[in-house]
């Protein structure tokens, strides 16, 4: 679990720094990724280790559903 | 006359992360695939999570912002409805999927709190528990439940996952190896649904265009070659590079945007796009093959879909766009027979 979140942690910080040039609604997937990892970060323990899951999760499901449209 | 199509070839090739792969390419898919003209369809205002055959004449519905299961015959009426609690107990928050169960339930698996929850059609809770996984997606045969998993940094092991007697066991069904974790994610999103004969079949979404049929005791699993529309062929080994983009989507394969089952024939239908591009976007076509993933015939369709329910009474599809708009595309299945 710990290498999960460590692996979590690295896939942020590839979010935080994509390119600035990158589409609206990618846009809106990273920032509600980053927005939704914020706020598990008032949790603490396992509650904030599931918080982070459900939140790649949501993103993971975002970019599915932008490359699904096309 | 139609011309029949081709026999497929069958290839076997090497993905981007080094493993053999193997797949039907179905030659000239998009010119010799039967041209479909979908009709708008009324569902009411209805916003699509996931697009389901229940039976051979009904489908069901879930939609997560009106908080709603419901069921519609394949006439386009709704046959019952429920709506699920935003709070306690049988609370479900970003639901994913969800299957009818007997006549009496349903069975929903959810992205919030990684939850499987039952409920009986009048809302009452059934059972709920955390999943030790991400959920994809959920199908039901008789009193079993099958989840499809997300790995993420290599757990779980499997894709599968059985649901029986009130206890939740691994199907080996292997996830593909991706070296990025979002990819990984991406690539290994896997739709599943049940055959006639109580095997499953387990089909990625995204990226390979790879197939598990799951035998009815659940302890064998074979990799099944996935038609593909040759025109994609050229995407298949491509792997993306994170961050990953929608700009990278064009580039990649998407074999299954949505599966369906037609269990009184025996036959599976994979909405997926053609390989053609058309006004900027890639053209949906719609795959038919026996429970084997033997190709039989083609349809390409004037709707952007991206959800599916196979109608067999109809011998139609019902899909959805982004936008949740309805259509009702008139299938002949009589023709292109192999």
């Amino acid at each position: 679990m710990r290498k999960l979140i460590a692996v979590l942690t690295l896939a942020v910080a590839t979010v935080a720094l994509a390119p600035r040039s990158v589409a609206a609604q990618e846009a809106d997937c990273t920032k509600n990724y980053v927005s939704c990892l914020n706020d598990s970060y008032q949790l603490s323990g396992w509650l904030q280790t599931l918080a982070d899951l459900e939140c790649f999760a949501e993103y993971t499901g975002c970019v599915t559903r932008e490359i699904m449209k096309a | 006359m139609r011309k029949s199509i081709l026999l497929p070839l069958l290839l076997t090739a090497c993905s981007g992360d080094g493993e053999e792969a193997t797949y039907h390419l179905v030659p000239d898919f998009a010119d010799r695939a039967t041209p479909v003209t979908c009709a708008p369809a009324d569902l009411g205002e209805v916003a699509i999570e996931e697009l389901r055959a229940a039976t051979d004449t009904s489908f069901v519905v879930l939609d997560a912002a009106q908080r709603r299961v419901t069921e519609f015959s394949d006439d386009l009426r709704a046959i019952w409805s429920l709506e699920y609690d935003e709070y306690g107990p049988a609370a479900v928050d970003r639901p994913v999927s969800a299957a009818l169960l007997a006549d009496s339930a349903v069975a929903i698996v959810a992205r919030g709190g990684l939850k499987l929850v039952i409920l009986g059609r009048d809302g009452r809770l059934i059972h709920a528990e955390r999943l030790e996984f991400v959920p994809h997606a959920v199908a039901a045969t008789g009193d079993e439940l099958l989840i499809t998993a997300v790995p993420m940094g290599g757990s779980p092991g499997s894709l599968l996952f059985r649901f029986s007697g009130g206890a939740m066991e691994e199907v080996a069904v292997p996830p593909r190896e991706y070296a990025d974790m979002l990819v990984g994610a991406l690539g290994n999103q896997a739709a599943v649904e049940t055959l006639a004969d109580g095997d499953a079949l387990v089909v990625h979404r995204l990226l390979a265009p790879r197939a598990f049929r799951v035998a009815a005791d659940r302890a064998t699993v074979a990799s099944v070659p996935l038609p593909t529309p040759d025109a994609t062929a050229e995407r298949i080994p491509f792997v993306p590079r994170a961050p990953v983009t929608a700009a990278q989507s064009g580039d990649m394969l998407v074999p299954a945007l949505a599966v369906s089952v037609d269990r009184s024939r025996d036959e599976v239908y994979l909405l997926t796009r053609s390989g053609r591009e058309v006004d900027g976007r890639w053209q949906r076509a719609i795959l038919r093959a026996d429970d084997h993933l033997g190709f039989l015939s083609a349809y390409t369709l004037d709707a952007m879909a991206v959800h599916m329910a196979i109608l067999p009474r109809r011998r139609a599809a019902l899909v959805g766009d982004a936008l949740d708009r309805i259509y009702l595309c008139r299938l002949d299945a009589d023709t292109h027979a192999e």
